[in-house]
């Protein structure tokens, strides 16, 4: 879009602010650009001194912004007279649009002027604050110097009325904020930063006026207000300055008692709250022992039993919840007393503060005090564990009953808390409240894992009782509220201490059980949740006591049906399959007919399925004799297998569509009753879902236990071959490409063919998914170009030379010797790498794990192949795109420091290299010299680093790309003189590939790129 | 949290902070951006990613392993961890790792430690 011209009268600009700041401007992008370009214009100045006393604030607020651009844009021009003149203007200007009748937004922005001009011109307005007041009190700007001769700055702040007391204020919080955000540690500001706290003395003298309360019955709390935030901010700015505690610091602590007043006055409550509990929580240190004790006997006051009392009973607007907080934060400050605290009055203020995690109302979108009273005593907590462990036994004793007494109420306070509130309350509840609740309860479990390092045991049989009693009663919320606080603490109960066991079997032995196996029993849905969670939690518990195992998993595998609980309920039986599988060998058969029965009566969810499978498949893996194994392990893959033709078959023959058939139903996910998919949409869906089972299936059978592996051994192990499993593998690989060829446009089935490969490619022991190298070297080498997610396979082709590298040496050449051609070929086909960045680092990579550990394989490529393979990753080391170019990288960087044994391999890798160095180096160079984004560079040191130490060479390469003029190889030729370039090669050479390079190339790219670039510590 | 706290800039390191430093260089070769706006974006980072995670993320995980090495230097706690067992949120997932390294630093400033 066209810029507008600039304005050509005064009139003109006024109209521009106007329209600037009218609500709902479409062009206001182009009208803040020319009046940017105005307000940098040498005319700025004038601009600003005409517009300033304009009677529209929207114009005089224009005019301030635009001197504080002058300011910081210009303010070098400007002559020591000038900048003085300027001052006394702004100055006159500030109190003239307070007198006029100005809004605040103008008195405001000019004071922020003022305090752009102190951070330009600090050496000629040292004492801002003392000279600002004096002005006030004159009615006028004065020159800076004329502040010698002014009376003291508290005489001067008892003159000033309301409006002028006000305007300080702002004044004094605008500088300290303004001044606060350069940095301290800079020697550019430090001066900055040193005037302003002679400032502070000044500051002292304001606020004790601002945060009096105001002599006559005027309502003055505008300026008490703004006095606690100035005061606030001062504060904080102190703690930052802290070399200058005595002349800052100690000055601002004389103001706590004023500030500690405002609680007096019930509509400054808020604010004062706030500063107390920001000071506590981000400073403690700035309040001494005396503050400390007069903060104690506040909170024991009949002042603060009232607002507690307000609070606890569902006072939780601003005031309240800032009420709340205060305290919260004076018990964080003074955490490592009150642990050990066992006087009174702390025992009434922890008593207190255990209150808080009672207040009415649900969490939290009700009761909005217990999360930040949680998180206090967990900070409690922490520190009482701490001091347990460190303080001397005797003095434990003394305290730790009272730290007991006080954690039993927390935990009593956090049971009933954490209780669901009546479905019909929880209903009306949005999406946030719903989540908050939820993590309101994980922040209760945290606090009960950490209670229990202190209390262990009795932690455990609290809450066992408790279920017990629950049970008993029937009272189901608090039941479900104890389960989910047993669940919380599964991780901390000890296996070798039985005492554990005979409490949890209390809970695992009692009705409940016998409850949830009933289908239209009477407990809720929530109570079954969380129950079967605590199943799953306790899976070691039920490794230990297997008599336990069998009504657990039968009570599992009937909710696995549940639309609701059979998501939970699969995931259990997973864990609990998995962990318990040695156990359960003899029960495989039983699964599997237990999982057919479920799939003849209804389509379980997708994911459901996927781990009941998963989980009988690790039971099927522990079957220690290997025909039984085998055997079983068809008998479940029978069933999917079905799947898979059924699949096929309706892809070729659509008509056999039966909707009303369970078999078809597993490829019709009911989105959208309108829409019903076609058959060839089914036919797939059938065909993913049963793939994903399969790789659950191989997932299932991996061995969990541990094999010692013959690295050394050169042939195939001596085992005989099993020839129902060599049949079972046929089987599954025709199955696998079956499918793969009927759908030959889905890439999800390539996806999760490689996630079945990879299940084996981690096993050391023979199994159906461990297939031989050739069968998965055969697959491989038989996919083209166009396959759908071919950067996936070529990832899975990776694993694959990995797992290789973990077997027998004999296999390996061959298999390399087959794959690297069909790799390269693939990326020949591919040629540019931006095209599919996937392909390219995937066959990078490829290529540098087979070079690793087999560079002889690779020198057996054609030599086209092996030309273009170099000059490929070259090229992709020159590009743009990051992951390829960090594969490229990491194949240069073993590339250059290859050292084949053999010496006619040793000498052509030393030939390639005298070909390709020269061509790295200037890759190299090009990148470092600017080219490379900023994160690549601690990649890209590595070849560096091994061209240095590796090839002789590597100084003339270097200097040469160096050298370059052109801008071709080296861009940043006009701004690193030549002298640069050499101390830089200097220092690589000189480092011999030391860690130091990389700061040393990371020094070379910013002094290419230039200052710009410095932006970052 | 009070206006002119600081933010430790740790997370520059991160995944998300190096993508961001990039495009923020690459706005500035496009002379698109000065310098000190991408200081500032920066500043705005460090403060928006110690926020988020305080106060936004819920997530969380347990783990267990042998504590190989452990150090407190200059409040930055250090841990090296061996043989380590992630259990992600809900029970859901398990992730194993070699080694893990944990850096943490105080919530509150180091001047902080007065009192």
């Amino acid at each position: 879009m066209e810029p507008l011209p600039l304005p050509t009268s005064l009139a003109e600009v006024e109209a521009l602010i106007r329209e600037l700041y009218r609500p709902f401007q479409p062009d206001v992008a182009r009208i803040q650009d020319v009046l940017h370009r105005l307000q940098k214009s040498p005319e700025g100045w004038q601009l600003a001194q005409t517009l300033i006393t304009h009677r529209e604030d929207e114009i005089r607020f224009f005019a301030a912004l635009t001197l504080m651009i002058k300011l910081n844009r210009d303010s070098a021009s400007l002559s020591e007279d000038d900048a003085k003149g300027l001052l006394e203007s702004i100055i006159n200007w500030t109190i003239q649009s307070m007198q006029d009748g100005a809004g605040p937004i103008v008195t405001r922005k000019l004071c922020s002027a003022l305090v752009t001009y102190f951070v330009h011109f600090s050496h000629l307005w040292p004492n801002c604050v003392h000279h600002f007041i004096y002005c006030l009190d004159l009615g006028r700007g004065t020159r800076a110097d004329a502040v010698d001769d002014a009376l003291a700055s508290n005489i001067l702040v008892d003159k000033l009325d309301r409006p002028k007391l006000r305007v300080a204020v702002w004044f004094a919080i605008t500088l300290v904020e303004e001044v606060g955000k350069t940095d301290m540690n800079s020697a550019a500001y430090s001066e900055l930063h040193t005037r302003l706290v002679k400032n502070g003395a000044d500051v002292v003298s304001l606020l004790a006026r601002g945060l009096s309360p105001p002599s006559d019955n005027h309502p003055e709390l505008k300026i008490q207000q703004d006095a606690l935030s100035c005061y606030l901010a001062w504060i904080l700015y102190g703690q930052r300055a802290n070399s200058n505690i005595d002349l800052l610091v100690t000055p601002l602590r004389q103001l706590v008692d004023l500030a500690m007043q405002c609680f007096a006055d019930q509509q400054l409550l808020h604010a004062t709250a706030e500063l107390f509990s920001d000071v506590l929580s981000n400073y403690s240190g700035f309040f001494t022992p005396e503050h400390y004790s007069s903060l104690a006997t506040l909170f024991d006051s009949q002042w603060a039993a009232q607002h507690y009392e307000q609070l606890v009973h569902g006072n939780h607007t601003e005031d309240g919840i800032a009420f709340g907080l205060f305290l919260l934060a004076y018990g964080d400050a003074t955490v490592h007393d009150l642990v050990k605290a066992t006087d009174d009055r702390s025992r009434r203020f922890l008593a207190r503060l255990s209150g808080l995690l009672a207040a009415d109302g649900y969490l939290v979108g009700e009761d909005m005090i217990f999360v930040p009273a949680l998180e206090f005593w967990l900070t409690y907590i922490e520190t009482t564990i701490d001091c347990t462990y460190s303080d001397e036994e005797a003095d434990v004793a003394i305290w730790k009953p009272y730290a007991e007494e006080h954690l039993k109420a927390v935990i009593m306070n956090c049971w009933r808390k954490v209780q669901w509130p009546p479905a019909e309350v929880f209903a009306e509840w949005d999406q946030n409240e719903r989540a908050n609740f939820g993590d309101a309860r994980k922040d209760v479990a945290d606090m009960l894992q950490s209670v229990f390092t202190l209390e262990g045991l009795n932690l455990i049989s609290y809450f066992t009782e408790l279920f017990l009693q629950s049970l008993a009663t029937q009272s189901w919320s608090e039941l479900e509220a104890t389960i989910f606080c047993l669940s919380s603490l599964s991780d901390c109960v000890s296996e070798e201490d039985d005492r554990y066991d005979e409490d949890l079997a209390k809970v695992f032995a009692s009705g409940l059980f016998d409850l949830l196996s009933e289908a239209q029993g009477p407990i809720p849905l929530r109570l079954r949740q969380t129950a079967l969670s605590l199943i799953e939690r306790y899976n070691e518990y039920f490794e230990r006591h297997s008599e336990f195992l069998p009504n657990a998993l039968n009570l599992l595998f009937a909710a696995v049906g549940d639309p609701v609980l059979g998501g939970p309920a699969a995931r259990s039986i997973s864990t609990l399959c998995s962990s318990c599988r040695t156990i359960l060998t003899g029960e495989a058969g039983a699964f599997i007919s237990h999982y057919q029965t479920i799939r003849n009566r209804q389509v379980l969810d997708s994911l459901a399925e996927e781990k009941i499978i998963l989980a009988i498949a690790s039971v099927i893996q522990s079957i220690p004799s290997e025909d039984l194994r085998l055997q079983t392990f068809e008998q479940l893959y029978d069933i999917l297998k079905k799947d898979l033709q059924l699949a096929v078959q309706l892809k070729s023959q659509p008509e056999i569509l039966d909707l009303s058939h369970p078999m078809f139903l597993r490829g019709y996910e009911v989105t959208d009753p309108q829409k019903v998919p076609g058959p060839q949409e089914i036919a797939l869906q059938i065909a993913l879902r049963s793939m994903r089972c399969l790789a659950s299936m191989a997932k299932g059978m991996q061995d969990v236990k541990e094999y010692p592996i013959d690295l050394e051994s050169d042939g195939p192990q001596a085992r005989p071959v099993n020839q129902k499993l060599s049949g079972l593998q046929t089987d599954i690989m025709s199955a696998l490409f079956n499918i793969q060829r009927t759908f030959s446009a889905c890439s999800e089935a390539v996806e999760t063919i490689c996630h079945i490969f990879k299940a084996g490619f981690s096993e050391t022991e023979p199994g159906p998914f461990v297939f031989p190298p050739s069968v998965i070297t055969d697959y491989f080498v038989q996919q083209p170009f166009g396959t759908p997610r071919l950067g996936a396979l070529l990832s899975t082709a990776c694993s694959f030379v990995g797992s290789l590298y973990r077997g027998p040496r004999a296999y390996v050449p061959s298999q390399l010797a087959r794959l690297l051609p069909w790799v390269v070929g693939l990326l020949q086909t591919l040629q540019v790498p931006e095209n599919d960045t996937e392909i390219s680092q995937n066959g990078i990579c490829f290529v540098d794990k087979v070079m690793a550990k087999y560079p002889d394989v690779l020198f057996q490529l054609s030599s086209p192949q092996l030309e273009f393979f170099f000059l490929y990753t070259i090229k992709v080391l020159q590009g743009k795109e990051p992951l390829p170019k960090s594969a490229s990288a990491d194949f240069w960087s073993n590339f250059i420091s290859l050292k084949p044994e053999d010496p006619s391999l040793a000498a052509t890798v030393s030939s390639a290299m005298t070909h390709l160095g020269p061509l790295i180096a200037q890759t190299l160079v090009s990148n470092i010299g600017g080219n490379a984004a900023r994160s690549e560079l601690d990649k890209l040191s590595e070849p560096l680093k091994k061209l240095v130490t590796q090839q002789v060479q590597a100084q003339q390469w270097l200097e040469a790309a160096l050298s370059d003029e052109s801008g071709g190889v080296f861009p940043a030729g006009e701004r690193v003189s030549l002298s640069e370039r050499w101390a830089f090669v200097k220092k690589v050479i000189g480092l011999r590939g030391a860690r130091q390079t990389n700061q040393v190339v990371r020094d070379f790219w910013l002094l290419c790129r230039g200052q710009n670039f410095a932006y970052v510590s | 949290m009070a206006a002119n706290t600081q933010y430790y800039d740790l997370y520059r390191h991160g995944s998300l902070g190096t993508a961001l430093t990039d495009a923020l260089d690459d706005l500035i070769g496009d002379e698109r951006i000065d310098p000190q706006l991408a200081m500032k974006v920066l500043t705005q980072y460090d403060r928006v990613m110690a926020e988020t995670l305080q106060e936004k993320v819920k997530a969380r995980l347990t783990f267990k392993g042998s504590l190989d090495t452990y150090r407190f230097c200059d409040e930055v706690w250090t841990f090296l961890i061996r043989n380590v067992t992630l259990k992600l949120d809900n029970n859901s997932q398990q992730v194993v790792a070699d080694k893990v390294k944990i850096v943490s630093c105080s919530a509150k400033r180091s001047d902080d430690s007065s009192k």
